[in-house]
């Protein structure tokens, strides 16, 4: 043991980090489409600070972003706003200081995106801001990322843009990321697209434009079968299960159900062996202020083959459930740092995960009652229609809704909580099993096709539907 | 030769390649577009350099979906590039194929960047190989439909195996994934085509149409178009007529 007064002089050693570390180390930690997501990310940011109100369904309306990928330079400029004078300080700091909070609504907590998205992809940049009165310029140079100093030049400038926004430009790129952005056999741009297309959906749904190389990128959005209102008084109606609660600062938004019909037993015969008629949209998403930060996921995270559940399965093909969490201060969403992943310890994801698990057993539930009666599932389904859930939120009547109490000491911090379960239709003699039996035979199927073709003039009928079918024609005859 | 008959997904899934290979993945059935998509990739992955690969696709758009007569043009295109975009999913080329591809004339050309990008992913794996495109066609033969040949090389190979070849300078080839060549020979009799033959080598597609003094549509530019492709494939274009032996 040392005591104090043995210590004979007092010296310090560095800890200071080394620039190195920031640039090699952090970089490493994303990958490349990640990087460029979170530069959007700061756009849709600059437009939660103009924006003063979130009530419109597009509030991001005539907010842009424009991303150029060439070999020599990364571009991406916006509308939204530029960056304020009073972030100016801390903008450009690896990290924001502690005692700068974070904007409204916001999608940044961290303040790292920008520079690590700069530094992923080059050694030179310059960042140009247009604010009402001010403009500014920021560079960035190679000799930078070797010298002592941490501060960047900054000049000012006159309407270098012509509208209130941010321009950032990245040269001197990486060897790596002129490949990817340049070479004829690069998939990035495409990839780079789809995933701005997932991941910000509900983003550009309310109104915010995003070009890729001039090309606009259209939102995949999920919308789930329900019945509509109208039926909802009946013995049985296809609907999604809907949860909401507000938690302190936090909203929630749960929704599950099918986005299409669920799968054959020939189709789950082709899906398991590798043969996808289709792209694949089941599993859950979670949303945090509009960010997706999940697509799709079918593990465990989600609740996936936990608690009674079974593991994702092509069965289940036809279910898909979102989670939105939404929050004026970023820092109470269940989001990972990197927001490409949810916390899933965090107590009011694990508390929202029961009702996530709940509505999951309903429709794979349902999906095991019919999967021996897909073309008596397909005639119930018929009728339901895919819609925005949100819209499916605003319909359900009031009264239909089931209050929740006492589920367990973080329900009672919840201010306002309610869900719905809907009544799915079970098939006519479920509850009868010993009155019904299976048939199952297999046939070769060039002579199935033949058969869907003189039923049903369309060769590509599930096997299923064709053998219902001759049966049914059989037993008519039989009945005579 | 040897034939054998198998399954597509069995052949695919057994298939061990020993030599040189040439396949040809003819498919009809466009409800099968993702696994005929993902099988042209999985035989990419089990080739080698200089091999060669052959796919043809059903490029007909109304049969991935069918136009409601009740729907404006951008509705359907709108609805076309939905319908192929949730069917495709992640091998989707969404920075590329765009609406106004989604019409009769041009899905040949959105099947073609699908390819592309499914051949680029597929090879993601081997950096140094790519899938090099040597021709690519789109015809009618009652449904449109899209062929493209392409071979496997090492990208250091590249410019060796066109100063080779030479097939950079053949007029039909497509070496850079441009757009389809469409192949649209008129239906000629047999009168017609000895006759339009006689003047070949040695006239142009203007004097032709003019010599047989009427055209092979109501648009005399898509008659001078027919008679081009005519010309340029006069020599392959096959005959067929019943004949007593």
């Amino acid at each position: 043991m040392v005591l104090n007064n043995q210590v004979k002089s007092e010296k310090t050693v560095n800890a200071s980090p080394t620039k190195n570390f920031f640039v090699e180390m952090l970089t490493r930690d994303i990958d490349l489409e990640d990087a460029i997501l979170d530069l959007l990310d700061n756009c849709v940011d600059g437009i939660q600070r103009i924006i003063t109100t979130s009530d419109s369904d597009k509030p991001y309306e005539g907010f842009w972003a424009k991303i150029t990928l060439s070999q020599a330079q990364f571009r991406i400029e916006d509308n939204c706003g530029g960056i304020p004078a009073e972030a100016q300080e801390y903008a450009f700091r690896m990290g924001r200081p502690v005692n700068v909070s974070s904007v409204n609504n916001s999608i940044g907590t961290y303040g790292i995106g920008m520079k690590r998205a700069i530094f992923k992809m080059g050694r030179s940049s310059r960042i140009i801001s247009q604010i009402p009165n001010y403009s500014f310029q920021v560079s960035i140079n190679p000799d930078w990322l070797v010298d002592d100093r941490w501060e960047f030049p900054m000049e000012e400038m006159h309407t270098p843009l012509g509208h209130e926004g941010t321009l950032i430009e990245v040269t001197d790129l990486r060897d790596e990321v002129i490949e990817m952005f340049s070479s004829e056999q690069s998939t990035f741009p495409n990839t780079l697209v789809g995933k701005i297309s997932h991941y910000y959906s509900y983003i550009i749904n309310k109104g915010f434009t995003v070009y890729v190389n001039d090309r606009k990128v259209s939102p995949k959005s999920l919308e789930l079968l329900w019945d509509g209102v109208e039926q909802i008084k009946n013995q049985s109606f296809i609907a999604p299960y809907l949860y909401e609660a507000k938690k302190g600062e936090v909203e929630i938004k749960l929704a599950i159900g099918f986005y299409r019909s669920i799968a054959s037993e020939n189709e789950v015969d082709e899906e398991t062996e590798g043969i996808r008629r289709r792209n694949d949209d089941a599993g859950w998403t979670i949303v945090c202020n509009d960010r997706v930060v999940v697509y799709c996921d079918k593990t465990r995270l989600t609740g996936w083959g936990e608690a009674k559940l079974p593991s994702y399965h092509p069965q289940f093909i036809a279910i898909s459930g979102v989670v939105h969490f939404r929050s004026q201060d970023a820092r109470r969403l269940p989001m990972t740092t990197t927001k490409r992943g949810i916390d899933a310890c965090s107590d009011i994801y694990l508390y929202v995960k029961g009702f996530m698990r709940e509505g999951l057993m309903i429709f794979t539930s349902y999906t095991n009652k019919w999967k021996k009666n897909i073309p008596g599932e397909k005639e119930k389904s018929k009728q339901a229609k895919t819609t925005d859930p949100n819209l499916i939120f605003q319909k359900i009547p009031q009264e239909v809704w089931k209050p929740i109490k006492g589920r367990s000491s973080e329900g009672k911090s919840l201010l306002v909580e309610r869900k719905f379960i809907p009544k799915l239709p079970v098939p006519e003699n479920h509850y009868q099993s010993s009155k019904s039996k299976n048939i199952s035979f297999s046939k070769p199927a060039e002579e199935i096709e033949m058969a869907a073709e003189y039923l049903f003039e369309d060769s590509e009928r599930d096997p299923s539907e064709v053998g219902n079918e001759c049966f049914e024609k059989i037993l008519k005859m039989a009945k005579q | 030769m040897h034939l054998w008959s198998f399954y597509q997904n069995d052949f695919i899934e057994d298939f061990q390649r020993e030599n040189e290979t040439i396949i040809w993945l003819d498919y009809t059935k466009p409800s099968r577009l993702r696994s005929q998509i993902e099988e042209f990739q999985a035989i990419i992955d089990k080739l080698l350099p200089l091999d060669i690969i052959k796919v043809t696709l059903n490029a007909h758009a109304a049969s991935y979906l069918e136009a409601q007569k009740e729907n404006k043009p951008d509705v359907i295109q709108n609805q076309r590039l939905v319908e192929l975009c949730e069917k495709l999913g992640d091998i989707f080329p969404s920075a590329k194929v765009t609406t106004d591809m989604m019409t009769h004339n041009r899905f040949p050309e959105a099947l073609s960047v699908i390819l592309e990008f499914a051949a680029n992913i597929a090879t993601q794996v081997r950096p140094n190989i790519y899938f090099q495109p040597i021709t690519s066609f789109s015809y009618a033969d009652g449904q449109k439909m899209l062929t493209i040949t392409g071979i496997l090389l090492e990208k250091d190979k590249q410019i060796d195996f066109f100063d080779k070849t030479n097939i950079g300078k053949w007029e039909l080839s497509n070496i850079n994934w441009g757009k389809p060549l469409n192949i649209n020979i008129p239906n000629l009799t047999i009168k017609e085509r000895l006759y339009i033959d006689s003047l070949l080598p040695n006239s142009n597609v203007e004097n032709i149409q003019s010599e047989l003094g009427f055209s092979f549509d109501k648009d005399d530019d898509v008659s001078i178009d027919m008679l081009k492709t005519y010309v340029l494939f006069y020599r392959q274009s096959p005959f067929f007529s019943r004949i007593v032996v």
